[in-house]
């Protein structure tokens, strides 16, 4: 397992390398400039002397080599450098942040399993009836209705029906958990729904799929109660699929909620990166890219420790 | 008798109410949505409102436009000033006993320093208001009181100026030790104290108890929550915040009002807030005349406000000044300019027949929008169709704001949506834009204009009123004869807020009446 372990870690340095090549030359490719946008955007008398000035002292008048080089060197060392429109630190204003995407996306994540478990299971073993088609229609509902528009109508509601809406600031989980429920349940639930329908449909058609397989059809020949056989023969196999979805689905979640994030207004990664992209901040934008793209892959390595507890077949050798 | 005693009751009834409405009460925090975060620190590089909804409320300036009363300017720091003959003069006396929120004393020799660090800012900062400051010769502290502005020549506007709220007033020894300290840290002698900043979420101030206005402020802090689009309105009514001082739209109004109704009281007015069209007069064939007069005459400002005034918080039509204001064109003399007054059919014929005498009868170019949708993109749109009436295909290009930065500064457009958002209506402010390119970085337009600088200058001049407005009137004459720009609209700011929001009055400029001072929550 140690090996394994290690060959993916090691695997996970060339993806980061790859990302952050990737981000560092497609933001020097599109138009625009921070200095520009930071001294004279909303109308300052500003020189083209100064404009060079603060293009050097960001050290954007250095060749993009060296740019990158710096970059990566201090990126390695867990230094993400400091954000060209606000000045602080990029890992501060990160840190201030993540706690709650990833909350979010935790609590979305749990609310979509303890969905789409029961009824995705439920489907696939009364295929064609009525309770199927039901379940099918709440998930395909789920998938094509925005998660964000879903968060606007569940706002609108509470306003509608309590003249309430969601907390407006953010209070850590161990602070006061009833006023940190109180704010995150709701886009919880607006994004949870979606990641519900998604996971749902899948854990229905891979255990429609297992359900037809050899081992299931002698199993049953055998007698095995049909609770025994679907729990321990056709669930923990149909999983598999399904996990792959809801652990890339939570990777998304961790800064894709940006509409979302604006609608409840979640001080989140999501917002800040819209933001980031708005200041044309390159330093913050590679910083939070850099971070998830490490999301990603950690949520990968997780994946695939999970598959070989789930199927003996898989070795920790592959 | 009895009619007599009746109408002194009453007339006792209305008074005492008054006077009750009027009884500043103190305590309470307001709670203040705001669009985005403040970028910089530093009053004195800073342009736009979010910076001035969180300082303006730190930070004391040497004269201010009184809140209840605009444009009248008044004192902040300073207690009273004379005018010398020639008016080249102005001499300062400052409020005795002031102090900065360390406790540090505030003398003349800090309004001197910080005024001259607008004038004429040390090498690395930023001060986007040093070009209005050029008719300031020096400016010098004379004791500890007194502070004394010389300038070159006359200047009629200097107290407008200097009232702007970002014109904040600096510790001078904090300054000699570093001439970037007011981009790190919030010291001023302005009502609130720093409290805490929260990134990306909130901005708080406490009452600062040693205020030089005795009794001010009334609250005991205020906090701004930064927050955009369905989150704002949605946190108006379910009473998560008090206000939002820029603006909202008459939608977003009337659901607040149909939804709290008489909790929230409602404001609105003409404001100084300007979008436009910009020709790049650099680029064919906008370089002919022809061809932008067809494109600003092709526009039905009347009818279009009809329709925008519904949907945005834009709408109001004038020229180059806010509709309104005492220097502004009447709608008589509005009527007169081109583009404005007329029937629009007979206007739409001769743009037709300009374009066909250009050469370019089927004329077809990008027009660059910043893509922010309400109201760039929704009075884009409409342009585009005033603009297809005369045959023309405008292609509306979204720009991201540094992309619609960078087009505006270097000119990299053919035609672009521009904007004005200015804290005065104050002619030499809003005129400055107007002036050749090497005398102003907001040419967006990218001409060269003598005749428009010769009278630039000459209205800074000018004291009596009616010359000035007979000046001005030339320059909006002469921007739209040659067709530079082409005004669309001004915008009609509408606030919302908790009823128990006193004595905060709508100025004309979302940049005013912003540091809270003599405002209160009713209990």
């Amino acid at each position: 397992m140690t090996g394994f372990l290690l060959r993916r870690i090691a695997l996970m340095i060339p993806t980061l390398l790859g990302v952050a090549v990737l981000i560092f030359l497609m933001l020097r490719v599109l138009p625009g400039d921070i200095v520009e946008a930071k001294l004279r955007g909303d109308g300052a008398a500003v020189s083209a002397e100064l404009i060079a000035t603060e293009r050097a002292r960001l050290g954007l008048d250095r060749s993009l080599p060296i740019q990158f080089v710096e970059w990566v060197s201090r990126a390695a060392r867990g230094d993400l450098g400091v954000s060209m429109w606000t000045g602080q630190p990029v890992t501060s204003e990160i840190g201030l942040r993540i706690g709650l995407s990833l909350q979010v996306a935790v609590m979305a994540a749990l609310i979509a399993t303890l969905i789409a478990l029961p009824l995705g299971t439920l489907s696939a073993i009364y295929p064609g009836t009525p309770l199927d088609y039901v379940i099918r229609l709440v998930a395909a509902s789920g998938m094509a209705v925005p998660s964000f528009w879903f968060g606007m109508m569940l706002i609108l509601m509470l306003l509608y029906l309590f003249n309430w809406a969601p907390p407006i600031t953010y209070t850590p989980f161990w602070q006061d958990p009833l006023a940190n429920l109180n704010q995150l349940i709701w886009p919880a639930l607006a994004v949870g729904y979606r990641y519900a329908a998604v996971a749902a449909r899948m854990v229905r058609s891979s255990l429609l799929e297992v359900l037809q397989e050899d081992y299931i059809r002698t199993a049953r020949a055998k007698g095995t109660p049909e609770r025994d056989l679907i729990w321990r023969h056709a669930i923990r196999n149909g999983l598999l699929p399904t996990i792959t979805i809801v652990g890339l689905e939570f990777a998304f979640l961790v800064g894709g909620l940006v509409v979302t994030e604006q609608v409840f207004n979640l001080n989140g990664i999501g917002k800040l990166l819209v933001q980031s992209v708005a200041h044309y901040d390159y330093v913050m934008i590679q910083g939070i890219v850099m971070v998830l793209a490490l999301v990603f892959v950690l949520t990968n390595l997780v994946l695939d420790i999970l598959y070989v507890w789930l199927d003996p077949r898989i070795e920790w050798s592959r | 008798m009895r009619g007599l005693t009746a109408a002194a009751a009453i007339v006792l009834a209305l008074f005492s109410q008054s006077a009750t409405a009027q009884e500043p009460v103190r305590g309470g925090t307001l709670r203040q949505a705001v669009l985005a975060e403040p970028y910089t620190l530093d009053c004195h590089a800073a342009t736009t409102v979010y910076v001035t909804s969180a300082l303006a409320p730190h930070y004391s300036t040497l004269v201010r436009y009184d809140p209840q009363n605009y444009p009248k300017v008044i004192g902040d720091l300073a207690e009273n000033w004379t005018v010398s003959e020639d008016g080249l003069t102005y001499t300062f006396k400052l409020v005795p006993g002031v102090k900065f929120h360390d406790g540090s004393p505030l003398t003349a020799r800090d309004v001197a320093v910080s005024l001259e660090r607008i004038r004429k800012p040390p090498k690395g900062i930023v001060s986007a208001r040093g070009p209005l400051f050029q008719r300031i010769a020096s400016i010098e502290a004379v004791d500890d009181l007194t502070v004394v502005l010389r300038l070159s020549q006359p200047e009629v506007a200097l107290l407008e100026l200097l009232a702007n709220p970002l014109n904040c007033v600096y510790s001078a020894a904090k300054l000699e030790t570093d001439p970037h300290f007011p981009e790190k840290q919030v010291l001023g002698s302005g009502p609130f104290k720093f409290k805490e900043r929260v990134s990306g979420s909130t901005w708080e101030g406490e009452r600062y108890a040693d205020f030089h206005r005795k009794g001010q402020p009334y609250l005991d802090g205020f906090k701004l929550f930064f927050m955009s689009g369905p989150a704002i309105l949605n946190a108006l009514q379910s009473d998560q915040v008090d206000t939002e001082f820029r603006s909202l739209t008459p939608q977003q109004r009337d659901r607040l009002v149909a939804a709290r109704k008489d909790t929230v009281s409602v404001q609105s007015g003409t404001m100084t807030t300007m979008i436009k069209i910009a020709f790049n007069t650099q680029r064919k064939p906008f370089d002919d005349v022809r061809v932008r007069r067809a494109l600003n005459l092709a526009i039905d400002r009347t009818g279009g406000s009809e329709v925008i005034s519904r949907v945005t918080f834009m709408g109001g039509v004038g020229a180059l000044q806010r509709p309104g204001y005492d220097l502004a064109e009447t709608p008589a003399e509005l009527a007169k300019l081109p583009g404005y007054g007329g029937d629009i059919e007979a206007r739409r014929a001769e743009a037709r027949r300009l374009l066909k005498e250009a050469g370019v009868p089927n004329l077809s170019f990008a027009f660059g929008n910043r893509n922010v949708g309400e109201p760039y993109v929704t009075i884009g749109t409409w342009v585009i169709d005033q603009w297809r009436r005369i045959g023309v295909n405008a292609r509306q290009d979204m720009l991201e704001n540094p992309v619609w930065v960078a087009s505006r500064a270097n000119g990299q457009f053919d035609v672009l949506m521009d904007a004005i958002a200015e804290a005065t209506d104050e002619p030499t402010v809003i005129f400055s834009k107007y002036q050749s390119r090497d005398k102003t970085p907001f040419n967006t337009a990218k001409y060269e204009d003598r005749e428009i600088d010769a009278l630039y200058e000459k209205q800074r001049a000018e004291l009596d009123p009616a010359k000035r407005k007979e000046i001005l009137a030339q320059i909006s004459r002469r921007v739209l004869d040659q067709a530079y720009y082409a005004p669309l609209f001004w915008a009609n700011r509408i606030i919302v807020s908790n009823a128990k929001l006193k004595n905060w009055k709508l100025a004309p400029s979302q940049f005013l009446n912003l540091d809270l001072a003599d405002i209160w929550l009713d209990k």
